[in-house]
């Protein structure tokens, strides 16, 4: 079963409502860069939950992260 | 003309389904979510396959659960999440029509009539699938021509499945299950229908209308068109909600009442909700009407009428405690309380009236209490409080006004 990991994320907000997810910051600290990102609307996680979901690319590895609009909290299945 | 094309979806499990999503580990073990039984809400609101495999059952003491499931995992229940789960399966049932109306925080019906996709088991199917992807949580889905039928449907084929019924598969379908499957059929009406030998819904339509009727009366009636198939109920429109017939409260409290002021202290309490809630709707009640459960479990409602329409705690609450007095029988312990204000006109009239009596204390009276809840708006329920909440705080630590849940509106009164 994957793991839970809550994460920080740097967060572009455009004027036009549009929202991109620049950079993932882990548990530990490390910052990972996002190099393109896709919205792909409201997805159950496989760790636990289900939030809004965008498809990262992340060192060439597709990583969903999930955004809770009920806590607010972001995470990525571990 | 076509038939019309409704679908009921039932959210499986709802409450202990969304605690699995949020705690995956849940999921391995027999887990419910329960009341709290400090508070004398012992009971079981929901619980998952594995639990129900053991005979645990929805609405049972926690004690007679954990007896049949010793390992039963317990879980507080957490309305403010489950709400936001039923919000997102709205938004989602809201892209296939703009009729969808709400039964209680798990249930939805949608009219997909006249709709461009209007294939209903199709676009049921689409539901199932989305609302797992999307949301993670399954749920069983009713399709036919009307509320009742769609109603029964979603009950046939649980966890996760669609049922279809169509006017050439109702007869093998509905007729054989048994008379309480049916929207409505309690366990009161059930034992008037065995009494004269109906165990099915089929069993039921064979009576015919006008029988039910001279037995029953207007439910009769009632039952009849629903088990027949001929209910024409319509799907309300999303965000159009029936006008509203009563504004009441009611609590089970932590302990019994014994006494006078304990009485008087829950009274209050309710009533200074229900009076906020009337002053927010804009409307004032003709009639207020009391409801009593003693230890016994003995159940009373009555009501009597109100000087003037009042949104007034002030008002409210003397009459509903003189009314609660005069028929509590001496020593009764009491469980639970209500305070329902009835006969609702809109406050445009009372102020006409109140203003033709020319009632100044009235007048102070309503600015006192829209005042405290203006405070309590902005610190909290329990930031400005009676003097008499005071005598017993274990029975009025209550926010009556914030916890407030609307259940759903039945058919019979629509």
């Amino acid at each position: 079963m994957s793991r839970f990991v809550p994460v920080t994320v740097l967060l572009e907000m455009r004027a036009s409502g549009v929202q991109r997810p620049l950079e993932i910051i882990g548990e530990d600290g490390t910052c990972y860069d996002v190099t393109a990102s896709l919205y792909v609307g409201h997805r159950a996680a496989r760790s636990s939950g289900s939030g809004e979901c965008w498809l990262c690319r992340v060192d060439s590895r597709i990583i969903p992260i999930y955004h809770s609009t009920f806590s607010g909290q972001w995470w990525i299945d571990g | 003309m076509n038939d019309r094309v409704i679908l009921h979806v039932d959210q499986n499990c709802f409450y202990a389904s969304v605690e699995m999503l949020r705690r995956p580990e849940l999921k391995k073990v027999p887990c419910a979510v329960a009341g709290d039984p400090a508070n004398r809400h012992g009971i079981i609101l929901a619980k998952n396959q594995l639990a129900k495999i053991t005979g645990v059952k929805t609405g049972e003491a926690i004690w007679t659960a954990k007896e049949k499931c010793h390992d039963l995992v317990l879980v507080p229940p957490d309305y403010a999440y489950y709400l936001h789960y039923s919000r997102l399966a709205s938004e989602l049932y809201r892209e296939y029509t703009d009729r969808v109306e709400s039964f209680g925080i798990d249930e939805c019906w949608l009219d997909l009539t006249g709709c461009r996709n209007d294939d209903g088991f199709a676009v049921a199917e689409k539901i199932r699938a989305r609302v797992r992807h999307e949301l993670g949580l399954t749920c069983s889905i009713g399709v036919s021509w009307n509320k009742v039928y769609a109603k029964l449907g979603s009950d046939l084929l649980k966890p996760d499945g669609t049922t279809h019924i169509t006017r050439a598969n109702a007869k093998s379908i509905v007729y054989p299950l048994p008379a309480n499957a049916l929207l409505y059929v309690g366990p009161a009406t059930i034992r008037k229908l065995h009494r004269i030998g109906v165990k099915t819904i089929g069993e039921l339509i064979a009576l015919g209308p006008d029988y039910l009727q001279k037995r029953f009366g207007v439910v009769g009636l009632k039952l009849y068109h629903f088990a027949a198939g001929l209910d024409t109920t319509s799907v309300r429109m999303s965000g159009r909600e029936s006008p509203v017939k009563s504004i009441g409260n009611s609590i089970t409290t932590r302990h019994d009442l014994c006494t006078d002021e304990d009485i008087r202290a829950v009274i209050y309490m309710l009533s200074e909700s229900v009076a906020s809630r009337l002053r927010s709707a804009n409307m004032a009640a003709r009639t207020v009407q009391v409801s009593l459960r003693d230890d016994r479990f003995n159940h009373i409602e009555r009501q009597a009428p109100l000087l003037h329409p009042t949104q007034l705690c002030t008002e409210l609450a003397p009459q509903a405690f003189a009314l609660i007095m005069a028929n509590r029988s001496s020593g009764q312990r009491i469980r639970s309380l209500g305070v329902r204000a009835y006969k609702l006109i809109p406050v445009t009239r009372l102020r006409q009236q109140s203003y033709l009596l020319s009632e100044k204390k009235r007048d102070r009276l309503f600015d006192l209490e829209v005042t405290v809840d203006d405070l309590r708006k902005r610190y909290g329920g329990l930031s400005v409080r009676r003097g008499i909440s005071m005598v017993d705080r274990t029975l009025t630590e209550h926010d009556i006004r914030s916890e407030n849940v609307i259940h759903p509106v039945g058919m019979f009164g629509s």
